[in-house]
């Protein structure tokens, strides 16, 4: 009680003690610029790295579950080769998830397995595990859990494709000939997509990457697809005609030019036919998730992890967050370098008000050093002066923290609009008003909410160690 | 016994202040000690109020050994009237005094101020900042803060000093009534020689007089 007072004494005005009110209120200001400052830049900072993760990761997902060559070398995969219920053919994940058949061959229709295929991996009670659906059983258990928004499978192909693509205002069409790989989409995907109305064709709907708008294609324009089916007799050509509805931002996806989009059920068809083999989990099939909150990828990767080796599914599937994405990587490294080189700018600038807090509260110190002998002399302990100016750093800190807090608010709120005003200044078109961030960090907040205050403190127990070591008999006696 | 020194001893680097000084007050005892100036009689005051550590010699306060990191035993069992008031100017004559019982971590109450104003007449000043008041008020502002917390001992400091002759003989008074004891540094021999007892610090030596 007796700190407090005192300490609200030193920053509340008072007429005729406004000077250390005032020395006060410009260490208040200092801080308050300061946090303001540090909250902006560090949630702008956060906000371009969140986008560009949220990029980054709206195609693929945060976090993907890929099968395993022991997944693909396995009986619950091989099995369906030798099946009438899967047309004798592997089925994708998704078949597979809604298969309604047994896992097993029926042996009234289908042949006898060869001597040495693989032996099935078995349940508890001994009967063949439906890997894929133990897997979505973990993934809705998830869900419930609300640490997964979505689980969606997805196909991914590869085949020698021919592109013509038409042009309605021009006559003719001028060819574009290349090796794509073609993504699945359904409807939680498309939102994702920048052109989420997908209107009504007769042809395959396809997403094509910005880059072939540079080439003249628009939408409604229409084209094929070819693929050559090889036969032991021949090879066949099958063309698929398309329509153009819409681009995508291939951003720094690496196959990003050649990756076009279109329906699960039509990508899942070309894949039965041809099985792509890939090393790289961008293209590979397998189901992407989503979560509400992507920072947390690798967290909830090793959640899934552990639910998989707890079911004995760890070698048939993989978990693979956004950070071991291979063209995530880097550009995850340069973020967070540029994170880290940030947070070290704020912890400057926080430092450096910090050293106003020390000028400033020694100042105080010295103006009440009679203060301080008075104190000391009606039984104040050192411990009880340390708290008060250590105190009065720390209560300095948290108001300006708090003040700063309010003008960041106010200031992300009205970015975009500070950032158009701005162009006026400096003649360009603006090419972040779109995206830029426009609230707090919680990075930035626990940064400089938990930061300033706790220097703030710190820089108090300098003066607080001053105060300390006064004699109260020489003061009261010189002053 | 409320105080018992023992031997003291103090130095200021190669000069010595005085030495094998012996004090003993019990409860309700008025003690003058008069001397002439820098003979030292400050720095035994500081010295016996845990202010200042002498360089030799012991120190009890009701039997226990103190020194000056014993702020409790300052807080509650002493009081200091310095020659200055040492009155906070902004603050109300109610928030000056209220300061030794918010430092003892209790809470202080109007009607216990105004008991105490009560003794020195200025209950009517009680919310009044004390840079409204004369110098003979503040001074006894600064005289009922010393009683706040009900200390065994009183410390003054030549608490009339400031005081004209008419308001240092009413000072006086107030402290002659007190049932604390009394332990008063002066250089007015007529003072000093309304306490019950008096001792004269000369030649680095506390002697009776």
């Amino acid at each position: 009680m007796f700190e407090l007072k005192t300490i609200f004494r030193y920053i509340i005005p008072k007429k005729g003690e406004i000077s250390s009110s005032l020395m006060s209120f410009i260490s208040l200001f200092i801080i308050t610029l300061v946090t303001w400052l540090s909250l902006v830049f560090l949630s702008i900072a956060d906000g371009i790295e969140r986008g560009w993760v949220h990029k980054l990761t709206s195609i693929h997902g945060p976090l993907k579950i890929l099968p395993t060559e022991s997944y693909h070398a396995s009986y619950y995969n091989k099995i369906d080769l030798y099946k009438y219920d899967s047309n004798y053919r592997t089925l994708s994940l998704k078949e597979k998830k809604n298969s309604p058949f047994p896992i097993e061959i029926n042996a009234s229709i289908d042949e006898e397995l060869p001597e040495e295929f693989p032996k099935p991996h078995l349940d508890s009670e001994g009967k063949p595990l439906d890997l894929v659906k133990k897997v979505f059983s973990i993934l809705d258990q998830l869900k419930k859990e609300h640490i997964l928004e979505m689980a969606e499978e997805y196909e991914i192909t590869g085949a020698m494709m021919r592109l013509k693509v038409f042009s309605q205002k021009e006559h003719g069409y001028h060819l574009v000939s290349q090796a794509s790989f073609i993504m699945s989409y359904d409807e939680t995907t498309l939102s994702l997509l920048p052109s989420p109305v997908l209107q009504k064709t007769a042809y395959i709907p396809l997403f094509l990457p910005k880059s072939f708008q540079e080439m003249g294609a628009k939408n409604h324009d229409v084209g094929q697809l070819t693929i050559y089916n090889g036969f032991s007799t021949a090879t066949i050509e099958e063309n698929n005609p398309f329509e153009v509805v819409g681009f995508y931002d291939a951003g720094t996806l690496q196959v990003g030019p050649k990756c076009l989009f279109a329906p699960y059920m039509f990508v899942s068809r070309l894949a039965s036919q041809g099985q792509m083999e890939s090393s790289d989990p961008i293209l590979t099939s397998g189901i992407r998730l989503k979560l509400k909150d992507n920072s947390r990828a690798p967290v909830v990767a090793e959640k899934i992890q552990a639910a998989f080796k707890s079911e004995g599914l760890q070698d048939y599937f993989t978990v693979i967050p956004y950070t071991q994405y291979g063209f995530v990587k880097d550009i995850l490294l340069s973020f967070q370098s540029d994170r880290l080189l940030y947070s070290l700018i704020a912890l400057i600038v926080l430092v450096v008000a910090a050293s106003n807090i020390i000028s400033v509260l020694l100042l105080i110190v010295y103006q009440s050093r009679k203060e301080i002998a008075l104190f000391t002399a009606l039984g104040a302990s050192p411990g009880a002066l340390k708290r008060i100016y250590a105190g009065l750093g720390l209560i300095l800190g948290s108001i300006g923290s708090f003040c700063g807090l309010g003008f960041a608010f106010v200031t992300m709120k009205n970015l975009p609009f500070i950032l158009q005003n701005l162009q006026l200044f400096h003649g360009y078109e603006n090419l972040f008003s779109q995206s830029i961030p426009t609230t707090l960090s919680p990075f930035s907040l626990y940064v400089v909410l938990i930061g300033t205050p706790l220097i703030a403190w710190i820089a108090g127990l300098i003066p607080a160690a001053k105060a300390c070591r006064y004699k109260p008999s020489e003061l009261l006696r010189s002053l | 016994m409320i105080l018992s020194a023992q031997n003291l001893k103090k130095s200021f680097e190669d000069r010595e202040l005085f030495s094998e000084v012996s004090l003993c007050v019990s409860e309700g005892k008025k003690i003058a000690i008069v001397g002439p100036s820098g003979s030292g009689k400050t720095t035994l005051l500081n010295i016996l109020g845990l202010l200042e550590t002498p360089d030799e010699g012991i120190l009890e306060i009701e039997g226990l050994k103190v020194h000056t990191n014993c702020h409790k035993i300052r807080n509650q069992k002493m009081g200091f009237v310095f020659q200055f008031h040492y009155l906070n100017s902004d603050l109300t004559v109610f928030e000056n005094l209220e300061l030794p019982r918010l430092i003892k971590g209790e809470p202080f109450s109007r009607q216990e101020a105004l008991d105490l104003l009560k003794n020195v007449q200025l209950e009517e000043k009680i919310d009044t900042p004390t840079k409204f008041l004369s110098g003979g008020q503040k001074q006894r502002v600064a005289f009922a803060r010393s009683l706040v917390n009900n200390p065994k001992i009183l410390f003054a400091d030549e608490p009339t000093g400031q005081l004209d002759q008419n308001l240092a003989s009413e000072m006086m008074e107030l402290f002659l009534k007190l049932p604390q004891a009394v332990v008063l540094v002066t250089h007015d021999r007529q003072f000093a020689a309304k306490m019950q007892e008096r001792y004269e610090l000369i030649n680095h030596r506390l002697v009776a007089w």
